[in-house]
């Protein structure tokens, strides 16, 4: 059973078409993401970031968090007995298909969790007004 | 405890060693428990909730035992830590947001509901000196060696 319930708390580490210039891992954090009548609300599990370690960036219709961790413990002269984890930055993105108002995404961090508002663009800003002609 | 796997035999008067089939036993019986406890998996899937158990991982220096749990969201009010006998015992729950009814869910991933871990340290250890704290969702437990667990370098001696 030990090994099934590792599996199950195993972190994704993220893959990317370009490799990393820092030795430590990336790991995909896990999200849940939830739409309201108004917003895209993302809720991403980054335990060990900081809030000024965090980075959320929307470029091209695609959003981007990231988390970086300090190497927290395991300084010199420690070992693992047992390591389910190892310290690793997080970071994962996603091709958002509702029109954003970016100029009011608003992100928090809590406790180790990033919350990322989305607030949808209102219909009256994606209006083209039609002037007479 | 919910249920023994290994029979219990009654203990002979005069108090023994403890037999290795006793240390098995209890080793079955956290086993067991850990699954089918009342905090265990199966009764958490019963009950609906998706099971979160943080991960853990434990560290050693010369000095002392380090146990990190991750548990995001969490804060030290959430989270009880207790040590006796070489056993640590993490537990608390982690609640659900996901309440209200005006919205829809695009991805679950996070997970939520009572958790319960138990870890074995395998160490001899002053467990009246363990300390506890918590920073951005992260459980960090040290607990120093008693001077037996210490590693001491031994000197070899040539002919």
């Amino acid at each position: 059973m030990a090994d099934q319930e590792k599996g199950a708390m195993e972190r994704r580490e993220e893959t990317r078409p370009a490799e990393r210039t820092r030795i430590e891992r990336e790991y995909s954090p896990d999200v849940d993401i939830y739409e309201t009548e108004k917003e895209l609300v993302l809720v991403a599990d980054m335990p060990g970031v900081e809030r000024q370690s965090v980075d959320v960036d929307l470029s091209g219709g695609v959003l981007t968090v990231t988390g970086r961790v300090k190497a927290r413990r395991l300084d010199d002269g420690f070992g693992c007995i047992d390591c389910e984890f190892r310290p690793g930055d997080f970071s994962r993105s996603f091709a958002l298909s509702e029109e954003i108002d970016s100029s009011k995404i608003e992100a928090s961090m809590s406790r180790g969790v990033l919350r990322v508002r989305l607030p949808k663009a209102t219909p009256e800003s994606r209006k083209i007004a039609i002037k007479e002609g | 405890m919910a249920m023994n796997i290994v029979p219990r035999r009654k203990r002979e008067e005069g108090g023994e060693l403890s037999h290795p089939i006793d240390l098995f036993r209890r080793q079955m019986d956290r086993l067991f428990e850990d699954f089918w406890g009342e905090t265990g998996l199966m009764s958490r899937f019963a009950a609906g909730e998706a099971a979160f158990l943080p991960r853990v991982d434990i560290a050693e220096s010369d000095k002392e035992v380090v146990v990190t749990a991750e548990l995001p969201g969490l804060s030290e009010k959430d989270v009880e830590v207790s040590l006796s006998q070489g056993q640590l015992v993490l537990s608390g729950k982690k609640k659900s947001e996901r309440e209200e009814k005006d919205k829809s869910f695009h991805l679950v991933e996070r997970s939520y509901g009572s958790f319960k871990r138990v870890v074995d340290l395998p160490v001899a250890l002053q467990e009246d000196k363990a300390q506890a704290s918590f920073k951005n969702g992260v459980l960090t437990v040290k607990v120093p060696k008693s001077a037996e667990a210490k590693s001491r370098k031994i000197q070899i001696q040539g002919d």
